[in-house]
């Protein structure tokens, strides 16, 4: 038996071969009677083996899809977490700096003073995707949320699996590593534990202005209104 | 992934998401037969889906559920932790879907993805050790006299320490083939091998095993 063969064999007993690899190893079982008796061994081992995989009760499956549904409902929804990844949240406050820049830019240019409940409207985080409303009372579980997916339409589509093909992300093509990463189903450690409150808890408006320092709005009023006078 | 198909001079696959919205058809990689039937079924669970069919992801925990849970039993011995990670990998794949590429087949992608979770969990349990032991290999079991000797259970128990006190790469093919009975070509992606490798892999893990059986048959 040559080594080739040899390493085949196994897998010949498991039935795990491509048809010329197995004429191979038939071509050796015909000739060979320790060949024969080597792949009795192996095929009364895996019959053994495979009697053997840890017997554990049965959970109540339908309960467990019912959790995983629960779960999946009261989760994010699809693409809606990768936004509080840690670089992307730095990427987006940097952009929020920039909108709050043009916005004071435009209030500048217009003489204007927003209220204080539209600057609040304005600072105020995102709220997650509202649940989907239940579908139809035959449905036995509430619907899912859609993925976000279905929001973008081809154009979009096309340019962001564009962007994610490209290297030319600025660090060192971070998000295919990401999607590689996802793609392994490894990237959940990598996400640190302090951004889960953005998942679940995002702050409203006015839990916003009390984070703020007691002074802060005041201040903001006078610099807008010096900036209108001036 | 991406990289990986520059290398290969070929073209990245387009993802289901974008294959549905250019209506493009839907590649999927072409499984054995063994698992053709299932792939199919899968891809056209997962096209659902990402069309707004929101049932069919209940559908692939479904089909799914059960042999995951059987898989991260093997590794955490523990029905709850079992039970947890079960979970956590399905809200992996629902957070996940609508990046998942069709070059691989669903059932390898799933597979991964609890896999992963479980090597964590165990680096995880193995971190709070107090005693920082380096990453222990389960120790063969203790020979027993006569094979013959043990019950059924007995005998299995030795068994599944055998398996278990394997270098991880075999014991992970082995389980995959004689548990899960996954093709090699997807045992080898799992694995992160070629097929031929996966092969080779399973011949010394069958060795292996072999020789730990035998000393404790004479």
């Amino acid at each position: 038996m040559n080594r080739r063969t040899d390493e085949l064999l196994a897998a010949y007993a498991d039935g795990g071969l491509a048809p010329d690899e197995a004429a191979e190893v038939e071509a050796l079982l015909a000739k060979s009677p320790e060949a024969r008796a080597e792949l009795e061994a192996i095929r009364r081992l895996l019959a053994q083996a495979r009697s053997t995989e840890a017997r554990t009760s049965e959970p109540d499956w339908d309960q467990m899809a019912r959790s995983i549904h629960s779960a999946a409902l009261a989760a994010p929804a699809p693409r809606l977490a990768w936004l509080w990844r840690p670089r992307r949240v730095l990427a987006i406050g940097v952009l929020a700096a920039a909108a709050a820049t043009a916005v004071l830019f435009v209030v500048l240019r217009g003489g204007g003073q927003p209220d204080r409940a539209a600057r609040q409207a304005a600072t105020a985080p995102v709220a997650p995707a509202a649940t989907a409303p239940a579908e139809s009372a035959a449905d036995p579980l509430p619907a899912l949320r859609e993925p976000e997916v279905d929001e973008l339409d081809a154009d979009e589509l096309a340019d962001l699996e564009g962007e994610l093909e490209s290297d030319d992300l600025g660090d060192d093509g971070f998000i295919a590593d990401l999607l590689a990463a996802g793609d392994r189903g490894d990237d959940e450690d990598d996400e640190p534990d302090a951004f889960a409150v953005f998942d679940d808890d995002p702050l409203t408006a006015d839990e916003l202005a009390d984070e703020l320092p007691p002074d802060a709005i005041e201040k903001i009023d006078r610099f807008l209104a010096e900036a209108s006078a001036g | 992934m991406l990289n990986r198909a520059r290398k290969m001079g070929s073209d990245p696959p387009v993802s289901v998401a974008l294959a549905l919205r250019l209506d493009m058809p839907i590649l999927t990689a072409a499984p054995e037969a063994s698992g053709q039937a299932a792939a199919r079924r899968d891809g056209e669970l997962v096209a659902r889906y990402l069309a707004g069919d929101r049932r069919a992801f209940d559908e692939l925990v479904r089909h799914y559920q059960r042999p995951i849970y059987h898989l991260a039993y093997r590794y955490l011995r523990s029905e709850a932790d079992a039970k947890d990670l079960t979970q956590r990998t399905f809200l992996k794949v629902y957070g996940a879907l609508p990046r998942f590429r069709a070059e691989a087949s669903f059932r390898t992608w799933i597979y991964r993805i609890a896999i992963n979770l479980c090597l964590n969990e165990l680096r995880d349990r193995r971190r709070g050790e107090a005693s920082g032991a380096p990453e222990a290999i389960e120790q063969a079991p203790a020979p027993a006299p006569d094979m013959e000797s043990l019950d059924a259970d007995a005998r299995g128990a030795w068994l599944r320490r055998a398996i278990a006190s394997l270098p991880p790469k075999q014991r992970m093919v082995l389980e995959l083939r004689i548990y899960d009975e996954l093709p090699f070509r997807e045992v080898a992606e799992l694995v992160g091998s070629t097929e031929s490798a996966a092969k080779v892999n399973f011949h010394h893990a069958v060795k292996r095993l072999r020789q730990l059986v035998e000393g404790v048959e004479r």
